[in-house]
């Protein structure tokens, strides 16, 4: 069948406005875009420039706007998108080159929520491992999917609004950590979140939940983040 | 084995205060605006009233919302009760309200110096909203 | 030469293995990382079934028998030493990750749950042992996110985005790497001490993978262009399960929990080619068997694919005839929530690309090509070697899917890639670091961004007579048809020579990007230069290696042939020819014998 792509361009060094180019692909209900973007690159226009790299949606790097939602490319049919496809890059972040934006804001913000396990106490005497029930790792199960491809942050209104906004993504990261039984650092995490660009800019406007490609309830664990502020109960 | 951070351990911020008061300012709105529209009832507004005059009093509880209306009796109304209850739900609505204006207000405006400013706008507004409103109730 | 830096350690590549690398390497040496993809972009992240150590948290195990099985499961060609190193390790490795903070799934008591995976056997009934050590069908992902998580606790510094293009050396020493900032366009020079390539595999070449779009062997490429030798580059792994057509893989952890393999006429055909394990045979094994019931007509439909069944009824089914039971002694089962539980993934993979529920439906599957066994070759402590007296390269280090050590030898049993990553990971940065604290920086060459800058130049300037997408859709094709499973001398000799013309239609490639700023077109044309290399390097030494071995199977040699073959293959470019010697294999304590699963 023939897909029609239309798909936003800017090229940094010559234009000095964005533009919408429109390309025709022979494509399968099951292709993926990303297949149709890499049929356009080879054979159309190879200034064409997007980020990928595992395409099948583990890896993150393809988050890109489909039809007006954001969506990874390699994780889209075209069977679920119809054969008039629109391809921009995700907002609220910088557009560098055509779908490529700069994700060192996303990474920066990231970053503020001491994205790593803290456990400074001595480890069991026996040198194995800290102990964790299965419930206990359940707790935190869905927040650890994240890949921080950066649908969620990129389709939030609150995030497009302020410039320093934390965002659902690294909120989702204080989420992994804060509720994990054998980390020790929920204190400061807290302290960042509490601060006016962290939970406070979620109004709960859901679009995170509905982009996430992992299916992670986005929404539900920065509601989880208030309560434990509020009352301080982290299991 | 539970796991709670005290008090002391997780900071008590304006922002973390803010948003829990929010929500418990809200469902304090529906406990006053159910509880007048009861009184409402309970005191005639069975038969007196109309639908829009009942709205009224049940969102601002004032005598005067009682006066223009044809109940023949508004001495219960201007009780000092109903008055503190009007005065409970106002003084709730507008931090509530003035509070949600702020939220947005921050969304938009990053610097912590038009932070500040908004603030001291917003609760400059909030002071005289509530200021008006508590003479309307206890002037009548 | 404005965009110079200087660091003791310069690690390229942020997957596991180099992640592991750079935290260790930081520790006491001023280390920089540098990758051409966000560090959570990296392949490690799809990894999915688990990561073997003898933990025997569920059931008696044993670090000799999982040196056993790698060794059998290498067909004898991985060296002992190595695999015995790797195994003594994996313990201390996992519960050095858990204490990282990685969320494994837990045993009742809360130990790290382990599952059964292809090839791990308990070494006296010969049934399957639980030794993987998972997080869902995620366990790749978990180790790529605590490792990068760590690396930035520990301040490593990152240059991320940064294709690396050259390697230097000087008198025989690692002096630095050249690298492009794909933002800017510029070319960097990174002036190092040591440079450890930990820059993945290259299973891009082949047409059905389930490999990244990164995974085209820049490192090996790299290495070839300065005459360094690779080590068993004609094994390759086709993992059994890939999603029918697009590759994308299937954990064999579906097989760890119950899950068979169903051909054409609804039978199940693993127990007429391995009668102990069955469906957990080795990866090579399954594939060969998947091939051979296609090949005969049994596939699904008459097609080139089978079916994988993990429905509840199958499962209950199948443990029951195979006498498979829950540690306290009920019958196996298994019900849909738990299938949910514990592999999400999978369902998510097969719902959105088949329209497929594993839960009701069976996976239509095929073998997918899957991991490079062979490599830049090294000692167990990462440090490269040039030839069959091990003589080192001072300052270049390798580590990770790569580098070939070789624990995998002829073919990787399932979750040894992941503990490859982290326990040469590890032991590539210890020792980088000590080798910067008492090595000096050597003299870096007047230009030494020319060669990138000719490479560059070449791709800009060709004739533009042809596509660079037709030759990578040629090449794929032929090296999977022709180099792929089953191999014959006429089909390597083909593809050989079908290689090297594409390899000189490939001069002719012009980028038609001009600019600097993410210029993709120009850095995938550059990649497509080192897959053609590499997948020369291949097709010759498959050719050349007149026997079969692991995951390289001949038709027209079907037997190994210890006699003549049980040695390594160290290829390398000399005057633009292919140039073969062979370095022997370390045997420790167990003679080969034949290969029964």
């Amino acid at each position: 069948m023939k897909v029609t792509l239309k798909i936003f361009r800017f090229n940094p060094e010559v234009d000095q406005k964005f533009h919408y180019e429109t390309y025709v692909v022979e494509g399968e209900p099951t292709d993926r875009v990303l297949d149709l973007l890499e049929q356009v690159k080879g054979y159309q226009d190879g200034t064409l420039s997007f980020r990928r790299s595992c395409a099948h949606g583990v890896c993150g790097s393809d988050a890109i706007r489909i039809n007006g939602r954001n969506h990874l490319a390699c994780k889209t049919l075209v069977r679920d998108v119809g054969d008039k496809i629109t391809v921009e890059p995700v907002l609220g972040l910088k557009v560098i080159k055509d779908l490529i934006v700069d994700m060192e804001p996303f990474f920066d913000n990231y970053k503020k929520v001491l994205p790593f396990f803290v456990n400074e106490s001595p480890l069991p005497a026996d040198g194995k491992e800290r102990h964790q029930t299965p419930e206990q790792r359940e707790r935190f199960d869905d927040t650890t999917k994240c890949i921080l491809c950066a649908c969620c942050t990129t389709s939030c209104p609150s995030f497009w609004a302020s410039d320093d906004y934390l965002g659902p993504a690294a909120l989702v990261t204080a989420h992994r950590f804060i509720f994990d039984s054998r980390d020790e650092a929920a204190s400061e995490r807290l302290h960042t979140l509490a601060e006016t660009s962290g939970t406070a800019r979620c109004h709960t406007a859901y679009n995170c939940t509905l982009a996430c490609p992992r299916e992670i309830q986005v929404t539900k664990a920065i509601g989880e983040l208030k309560m434990a502020m509020v009352t301080g109960r982290l299991d | 084995m539970k796991r709670t951070l005290p008090l002391s351990r997780r900071g008590l911020s304006f922002e973390t205060l803010m948003w829990f008061f929010t929500r418990l300012s809200a469902l304090a709105m529906y406990a006053l605006i159910l509880f007048g529209l009861f009184g409402a009832l309970w005191m005639g507004a069975r038969y007196q009233m109309n639908f829009a005059d009942v709205m009224r009093w049940a969102f601002m509880p004032n005598v005067t919302h009682v006066q223009g209306t044809n109940v023949p009796d508004i001495a219960p109304w201007a009780g000092l009760f109903w008055k503190l209850v009007a005065m409970a739900l106002l003084l709730v609505a507008t931090a509530h309200g003035v509070h949600g204006l702020v939220v947005i207000a921050d969304d938009y405006i990053v610097s912590a110096r038009g932070r500040q400013i908004v603030r001291l706008l917003s609760i400059l507004m909030m002071a005289s909203m509530s200021l008006i409103g508590l003479y309307i109730i206890w002037i009548s | 030469m404005a965009n110079l830096h200087q660091f003791d350690v310069v690690v390229v590549g942020a997957g596991g293995a180099g992640l592991m690398a750079g935290l260790y390497a930081s520790r006491g040496a001023k280390t920089a990382v540098i990758s051409k993809l966000y560090p959570t972009r990296s392949h490690t992240g799809a990894a999915q079934g688990g990561i073997s150590a003898a933990l025997g948290n569920l059931e008696e195990d044993s670090v000799e028998w999982h040196t056993y099985d790698s060794v059998k499961g290498s067909d004898y060609l991985g060296d002992q030493d190595a695999i015995e190193f790797m195994c003594q390790e994996a313990p201390q490795a996992i519960l050095e990750l858990e204490h990282m903070g990685l969320p494994f799934d837990r045993t009742p008591e809360g130990k790290i749950s382990q599952r059964p995976f292809g090839g791990h056997t308990n070494n006296v009934t010969g049934k399957p042992v639980r030794r993987a050590c998972h997080a869902a069908d995620r366990t790749g992902h978990m180790i790529l996110q605590t490792l990068y998580q760590q690396c930035l606790k520990n301040k490593v510094n990152f240059f991320d985005e940064y294709q690396v293009l050259d390697l230097l050396i000087v008198e025989g020493k690692a002096a630095g790497v050249v690298a492009v900032e794909l933002a800017t366009g510029e070319l960097h020079t990174f002036h190092a001490k040591a440079v450890i390539f930990a820059t993945g595999g290259h299973g891009r070449i082949f047409e059905v993978t389930s490999n990244a779009y990164a995974y085209t062997g820049d490192g090996a490429a790299i290495c070839l262009r300065h005459g360094l030798p690779l080590q068993d580059m004609e094994f390759f792994q086709f993992h059994p399960t890939g999603i029918y057509k697009l590759g994308i893989l299937i954990t064999e952890g579906v097989r760890g929990e119950g899950g068979v393999l169903i051909n054409g006429q609804g039978e199940r055909f693993m127990p007429k080619y391995a009668p102990t394990v069955k469906d957990l045979a080795s990866r090579d094994v399954v594939s060969r068997a998947i091939y051979t019931e296609i090949s005969e007509g049994r596939g699904i439909n008459g097609k080139n694919y089978v079916y994988l069944d993990i429905r509840p009824e199958s499962v209950k089914k199948y443990a029951a005839l195979d006498g498979r039971t829950n540690p306290d002694g009920t019958p196996y089962t298994l019900s849909g929530e738990d299938i949910l539980k514990k592999i999400p993934d999978i369902i998510d993979f097969c719902r959105v690309y088949l329209g497929v529920d594993p839960i009701t439906q069976m996976m239509p599957i095929q073998p997918t090509a899957h991991y490079t066994m062979g490599g830049i070759p090294t000692n167990k402590y990462g440090e490269v070697v040039l030839d069959d007296q091990n003589t080192l390269l001072p300052g270049l280090f390798a580590a990770g899917e790569c580098a070939c050590v070789s624990i995998h030898g002829a073919n990787r049993l399932g979750t040894n890639s992941l503990l490859d990553l982290v326990v040469f990971g590890k032991y590539a940065g210890l020792r980088a670091a000590e080798y910067a604290q008492n090595a000096g920086f050597a003299a870096l060459p007047v230009e030494p961004e020319t060669a990138s800058r000719a490479q560059f130049e070449a791709l800009r300037n060709g004739s533009g007579r042809e596509n660079a997408f037709d030759i990578a859709t040629e090449m794929k094709k032929v090296m999977f048809d022709l180099v792929g499973i089953y191999r014959s001398e006429a089909g390597m000799q083909q593809a050989v020579e079908k290689v090297r013309a594409l390899k000189a239609r490939y001069q002719q490639v012009r980028v038609a990007d001009s600019g600097k700023i993410f210029n993709t077109e120009l850095l995938n044309a550059w990649e497509l230069g080192n897959m053609l290399e590499v997948a020369e390097v291949v097709a010759e030494c498959a050719l050349n290696r007149k026997e079969s071995r692991g995951g390289h199977s001949r038709e027209d040699y079907p037997n190994r042939d210890d006699q003549e073959w049980l040695k390594h293959t160290l290829a390398r470019r000399q005057d633009g020819k292919l140039v073969i010697e062979y370095k022997p294999v370390t045997i420790t304590r167990y003679q080969p014998k034949a290969r029964v699963y």
